[in-house]
């Protein structure tokens, strides 16, 4: 996370070699960015997932799309088919194999483009910020498919704006100017309200109000980021005090 | 926007959209060649009513094709107009120094049911081939260029991209359009020089967006490990099916038909 302009896209090339360091090494399960007969071996550790659909599909129909990383990795036509039909039950796009790209809504396109990365069976997912162009529930899906995949085992490193979306991870990296500002864990990190506030990030609204109430001089825990624990905080502090 | 329909792919399952795609592109050359070699009204209804046989067999819907139409309509009416008076016979009509004769008169009315046609071919290949199919095909067909050192699959990725962008292309012209003409610019002012200037104004943020479309695909396909100089297998195999071969026999019987339609002499 981080404002924009930080370093945060610049960061996930790095990740996945599409831009090479100036100064310094980048290393990928061991292996240098910088040396060109390691470029096929990261980016096929390494999926990417961009913020635009439409600057991210390549043809212009869904399975076409999906081909189009395994038949550069020369995976053969037979198994083909039947990978196109598994990823696109991961993100719910099921029998939609021949519908052209352009016909795609844009949580259906950033889902396919995800599909499309799946296919080649990364090791690690980047996703740059890649619900920013989308409509609520395009976003809610998208985001319940990155926590699937990271149930099933592939690491996952999300570029978000969304708090929200951040209180799903196991760490968060706040940059700023290039720099790595703050990491951990995401609920220690929004419970320093203050250091969130002076870096110009949203807090939770859950969390606004129990650091409201908080100022006053009432004792609640700041670490109820929905709407529930926070009631559940509220009612508690209620019954203590009647 | 009007030419927008041209190029679009109408996913399908019908026995057009299951037709090999290199039969199907050589099959349109032959087509077009017939449409131009007839001669007289026979040979062209023989080419227009299997053509529109195909159509209906596609199961695109017709205002599909009734869009397609509709971008080459004033062009064809002018090619038409044109062709009146450049045929030097028996005069019908004297306009001054102008002179419509009776083949002037037929050869424009066959001209302009050509273009029509032209463009009813290439809709229903283009309908019914996806750009991917059709950068296959063209990769097959082109594979004996392959013994002279040319890259082929260099080729086939380039039509790719540039079909699939043409759509995007005009929706973006249109999306430059639109912004402009919310901060007051006039596309529609009489003075040349004026709309000249207008459009300058439209090809220069295209040309930039293109460039920056490019830029990013290249991102997207290069992290996606493409590579030009590794091999790649293909999602498709071309493979020639018995609906290719009676397509064929069906393409023949056409062709013997106008050809001996071209002989007869009517009109």
């Amino acid at each position: 996370m981080g404002p924009n302009g930080c370093g945060k896209s610049t960061l996930a090339k790095h990740v996945n070699g599409i831009l090479v360091p100036t100064s310094g090494d980048v290393f990928i399960d061991g292996l240098n960015t910088k040396e060109e007969k390691n470029y096929f071996e990261i980016k096929k550790k390494i999926g990417m997932v961009f913020q635009n659909p439409d600057s991210q599909i390549i043809t212009s129909t869904v399975e076409e799309e999906i081909a189009f990383g395994l038949e550069n990795l020369q995976v053969p036509s037979i198994e083909m088919n039947y990978i196109i039909k598994n990823v696109l039950n991961l993100v719910e796009l099921n029998g939609m194999e021949k519908t052209p790209t352009h016909c795609l809504s844009g949580g259906q396109k950033q889902r396919l483009s995800i599909a499309s990365v799946l296919a080649m069976k990364p090791e690690m997912i980047v996703l740059d910020e890649p619900t920013s162009m989308l409509d609520p529930g395009g976003r809610k899906k998208v985001i319940k498919i990155i926590e699937n995949l990271h149930v099933k085992g592939t690491s996952v490193l999300l570029i978000t704006h969304s708090v929200e979306e951040s209180l799903k991870s196991q760490r968060v990296v706040i940059m700023d100017n290039g720099q790595i500002v703050s990491q951990g864990n995401p609920k220690e990190i929004f419970s320093s309200v203050d250091f969130i506030k002076s870096n110009n990030f949203n807090i939770p609204e859950s969390t606004d109000i129990l650091y409201r109430i908080k100022k006053h001089g009432y004792e609640v825990s700041l670490k109820a980021f929905e709407s529930k624990k926070c009631a559940d905080e509220i009612i508690k502090l209620l019954e203590n005090n009647i | 926007m009007n030419n927008f329909e041209f190029c679009k792919y109408f996913s399908g399952n019908s026995i057009v959209h299951k037709l090999d795609a290199r039969i199907k592109i050589i099959s349109s050359l032959i087509f077009f060649i017939l449409t131009f070699s007839s001669n007289n009204i026979i040979s062209l209804s023989i080419i227009a009513i299997s053509i529109s046989i195909i159509a209906v067999v596609s199961e695109v819907p017709l205002i599909k094709y009734i869009k397609s139409f509709k971008s080459v309509l004033i062009i064809s009416v002018i090619t038409a107009f044109i062709n009146l008076f450049f045929e030097a016979e028996t005069n019908l009509v004297c306009l001054g120094e102008l002179s419509v004769s009776l083949s002037g008169l037929k050869s424009s009315i066959f001209l302009f049911f050509r273009l029509f046609i032209l463009v009813f071919i290439s809709s229903i290949t283009m309908f019914t081939t996806s750009v991917q199919e059709i950068s296959l095909a063209f990769e097959n067909l082109l594979s004996p260029l392959g013994y002279l050192g040319i890259n082929i699959q260099e080729i086939a990725i380039t039509i790719t991209l540039s079909l699939r962008f043409i759509p995007v292309l005009f929706e973006e012209t249109y999306k430059i359009i639109n912004a402009q003409k919310v901060r007051g610019a006039h596309f529609d002012s009489k003075n040349v020089i004026k709309k000249i200037r207008a459009f300058c104004n439209i090809f220069v943020p295209l040309f930039i967006f293109s460039f920056k479309r490019a830029e990013s695909i290249a991102i997207a396909m290069e992290s996606r490990c493409y590579d030009v100089s590794k091999k790649r297998t293909s999602l498709k195999n071309m493979e020639l099916s018995h609906r290719d071969a009676i397509s064929i026999i069906f393409l023949l019987i056409i062709f013997t038909g106008v050809i001996i339609c071209n002989k007869m002499k009517i009109f």
